[in-house]
C-alpha cells in the first residue's frame, strides 16, 4: 500500500472519527475493553496468590480484604482466577479471531474476486461450515486432544469460526467488483492482488473491522462453551473453566455467589464491548444504520 | 452459481453430513496412540470399574481397527447406516444408540418448545416495537440489545439462583420429580412443565433479543412499502393492517434464519441441559466427556450433527413453499 493510499484511508477515517455521534459506540466499546484488560493486568500484579494451585488458600471463604472475591471449594483465590482467566480467555478469543478472520478474508477475496469454479467450490464449502453445529464438532475434536494448550485450542476454534464472515465479506467483494473505479484500475493494468490490497480493502476497512469483532466474539463463544463442558486448557485458568468448576461444585445452590457471578459479569462485559465496537464500525460502513 | 438451488442445497447437506462423519472417524485416529486403550487403562488404574478387555475386543471387532484406513472408513459408514454406534464405556454393556434413544425425547421436547415460543414471541414483540413509535421504544430496544449479548450460562445460573434458590418456586434441576406417583396424566404433564420451565426460559430469553431486533428492522422497512399505503387507503383497521400486512411480512423472511440459528441454539441447549442437570442428550454428552466415554461422545455428537443439518435442510426446502415471493433459481 503506498503512502497516498494510507493518507487517503486515514483521512476518511479521521473524518468519521470527528463525528462523535457516530462513533460513541466504538469509543465506549474500546474504553470498556481496555479497562477490562487493565483491570486484569493490575489484578495479576497485586495478587500474591496462585490461580491454579489447588489448596493454596483455605476453601469456601466469602469475600474479604485478603480475598477480594473469596475462595473456591478447591482452595484457590477467586480474584486471582478472575484476572488470570480474563486474560487467557481474551488471548484465546483474539488468537482464534485473528486466525479465523484471515481464513475468512482469503476465502472471500479469492472466491469473490476471481470467481469461476473455485468460487463455486469455496461457496459450497462455506455453506457446509455454516450448516454444521460448530460446538458439537469442536467437542468431538477437543475431547480426543490429550493436552489442550492455548494455541491448539485457538487454532481448532478458528477452523470453525470463519464461515459466516466469509459469506458476508464475499458479498461485499462481489458488489465492489462492479464499481467503476475497480474497472478503471483493471483497465490501467493493475494486477488482481494490487486491486484487492490498494482499492478494495481500504474501501471496506470499517466493514472488515466490524467483522473482525464478530469473529472474535464467535470464537470466544465457542471457547467458553467448550470450557464450561470441561474441555478447556487444563493447566491454566480461563473464565469458562471458572464456570466449569463452579458448576461442578454446585456453587449456585450452595450460595457461593462470588464464585459464579463475577466470571459471568466479566464475560458479559467482554461480549458487550465487542458488540459496541462492531456496531460502531457497522455504522461507519453503512451510515443508513445511524438512526437505529 | 449455475446449479439449481435444490441441487446445491442438497450437495451442501450431504457434504455437511459427510464432514461430520469424517471428523468423527478421523479425530480419534489422528491422535497418536490408542486413546481408547490409554483411557481405559487410566480409568482402571484409578480404580474405576469399567468394561475392560471384553469391551476393547468387542470394539475392535465392531470397527475392525486392524484394517487399512479407507476400508475402516467404509466399514465405519456402513455400520453407522445400520444404526450401530458402538457400545458405551461407562454404561457397558448398553449400546450407544439405546442411551441416545432414552434421552433424545427430553432434548427434543425442551428444544422444540422453547425454540418456537422464542421465535414467535420474539418476532411479534419486535414487530410491535417497530409498528408503534412510543416512548417505551428505547427502553425495550435497550433490553433487547442487552439480552442479545447475554450468554446461556449467565442466564441459566442467574435463573437458578433467583427462582430456585432465593425464591424456591421452581426445582433446581432434573426433568421430573423422582419417585412421584401421578394421579392423572395431567399431573405428570404439569410436573414436566414445572421442571422444564427454567431451562426453557433460559433458551427463550437468550434468543428473543436477536429475533426482536431483526423483526423490528424488517417492520420498519415494511412500513414504507406500497401495500401498506394501499391498506391505509382502503381504510382498514389498525389491527388488521398490523396482523395481515405488517406482521405477516416480518414473520416470513425470518423463517430462513431459523435454519441458520439452529446450530447456535442447539449448542446453547447443551449448556442449559448441563447447568440444569436436565436429562437430555446434552447432559449425557457432558457426563460422557467427564468420564472420557468416547463411543458415547461420538454417538451423541453425530446425532446432533445429523439433527441440525437435516432440520436446516428441511427448513430451507420448505421455505419457498411458505413464501411464494422467493423463487430459487
Amino acid at each position: 500500500m503506498n503512502m497516498a493510499n494510507v493518507k487517503y484511508t486515514l483521512k476518511r477515517l479521521s473524518i468519521n472519527i470527528r463525528n462523535i455521534k457516530e462513533n460513541s459506540y466504538i469509543l465506549a466499546g474500546l474504553c470498556l475493553l481496555i479497562s477490562i484488560v487493565l483491570f486484569a493486568f493490575i489484578g495479576i500484579l497485586i495478587t500474591p496468590y496462585d490461580p491454579v494451585k489447588i489448596g493454596s488458600v483455605p476453601s469456601d471463604l466469602p469475600p474479604s480484604f485478603n480475598h477480594l472475591l473469596g475462595t473456591d471449594s478447591l482452595g484457590r483465590d477467586l480474584f486471582t482466577q478472575l484476572c488470570f482467566g480474563t486474560l487467557t480467555s481474551l488471548q484465546i478469543g483474539f488468537l482464534a479471531g485473528i486466525i479465523g478472520f484471515f481464513i475468512a478474508l482469503i476465502v472471500a477475496f479469492v472466491g469473490g474476486y476471481y470467481g469461476g469454479t473455485l468460487d463455486s467450490i469455496l461457496t459450497i464449502l462455506t455453506e457446509v461450515f455454516l450448516t454444521t453445529p460448530t460446538l458439537v464438532i469442536l467437542i468431538i475434536i477437543a475431547s480426543v486432544v490429550e493436552r489442550v494448550e492455548i494455541p491448539i485450542m485457538a487454532t481448532i476454534i478458528a477452523a470453525f469460526a470463519w464461515a459466516w464472515p466469509s459469506k458476508t465479506i464475499r458479498a461485499q467483494v462481489l458488489s465492489l467488483k462492479e464499481r467503476g473505479f475497480i474497472y478503471l484500475s483493471k483497465l490501467s493494468g493493475l494486477s488482481g492482488l494490487e486491486i484487492i490490497f490498494k482499492h478494495m480493502i481500504p474501501n471496506i476497512l470499517p466493514f472488515l473491522g466490524s467483522y473482525f469483532a464478530v469473529v472474535v466474539s464467535a470464537a470466544m463463544l465457542s471457547e467458553v462453551g467448550l470450557e464450561v463442558l470441561g474441555l478447556g486448557p487444563r493447566h491454566t485458568i480461563t473464565l469458562g473453566m471458572m464456570l466449569h468448576w463452579a458448576m461442578m461444585h454446585a456453587a449456585v445452590t450452595r450460595n457461593l455467589i462470588w464464585w459464579w457471578l463475577p466470571p459471568c459479569i466479566m464475560l458479559f462485559l467482554i461480549f458487550l464491548s465487542l458488540f459496541l465496537i462492531q456496531r460502531g464500525l457497522d455504522i461507519i460502513a453503512n451510515p443508513r444504520l445511524k438512526g437505529e | 452459481m449455475g446449479l439449481p438451488y435444490i441441487v446445491r442445497r442438497s450437495i451442501v447437506y450431504v457434504l455437511s453430513l459427510f464432514g461430520g462423519l469424517l471428523i468423527n472417524f478421523l479425530a480419534p485416529r489422528l491422535v497418536p496412540g490408542n486413546p481408547l486403550q490409554t483411557r481405559l487403562m487410566e480409568l482402571q488404574r484409578m480404580g474405576v470399574r469399567v468394561a475392560g478387555k471384553e469391551f476393547i475386543e468387542k470394539y475392535m471387532r465392531i470397527f475392525g481397527l486392524d484394517q487399512p484406513a479407507h476400508i475402516q472408513f467404509i466399514n465405519y459408514l456402513s455400520s453407522i447406516f445400520q444404526g450401530n454406534l458402538g457400545v458405551s464405556i461407562t454404561r457397558f454393556p448398553a449400546e450407544v444408540k439405546d442411551v441416545i434413544a432414552a434421552h433424545l425425547p427430553w432434548t427434543l421436547g425442551l428444544l422444540f418448545s422453547s425454540y418456537f415460543i422464542c421465535f414467535f414471541v420474539g418476532v411479534i414483540l419486535g414487530a410491535l416495537v417497530g409498528w408503534k413509535s412510543t416512548k417505551m421504544r428505547n427502553i425495550v430496544l435497550m433490553i433487547f440489545i442487552v439480552l442479545s449479548q447475554m450468554q446461556y450460562y449467565t442466564i441459566a445460573m442467574s435463573l437458578i439462583y433467583l427462582f430456585a434458590f432465593l425464591f424456591p418456586i421452581f426445582p433446581t434441576g432434573s426433568a421430573y420429580s423422582l419417585g412421584a406417583k401421578y394421579e392423572t396424566i395431567f399431573h405428570q404433564l404439569a410436573d414436566i412443565i414445572w421442571h422444564a420451565f427454567l431451562p426453557a426460559l433460559s433458551i427463550i430469553l437468550i434468543g428473543i433479543g436477536g429475533w426482536s431486533l431483526a423483526a423490528r428492522g424488517l417492520m420498519v422497512s415494511v412500513k414504507g412499502e406500497d401495500y401498506l399505503l394501499l391498506a391505509k387507503a382502503k381504510g382498514l383497521s389498525n389491527r388488521r393492517k398490523f396482523l395481515y400486512y405488517g406482521l405477516k411480512n416480518t414473520l416470513l423472511p425470518q423463517v430462513t434464519d431459523l435454519a441458520i440459528t439452529l446450530g447456535f441454539v442447539v449448542a446453547g441447549s447443551i449448556l442449559v441441559e448441563v447447568i440444569f442437570r436436565y436429562p437430555g442428550m446434552g447432559f449425557v454428552l457432558y457426563r460422557a466427556i467427564l468420564a472420557l466415554d468416547y463411543p458415547l461422545i461420538q454417538g451423541i455428537a453425530l446425532m446432533y450433527v445429523f439433527g441440525v443439518t437435516t432440520a436446516g435442510f428441511l427448513i430451507d426446502l420448505t421455505y419457498p413453499l411458505i413464501d411464494p415471493r422467493v423463487r430459487y433459481e
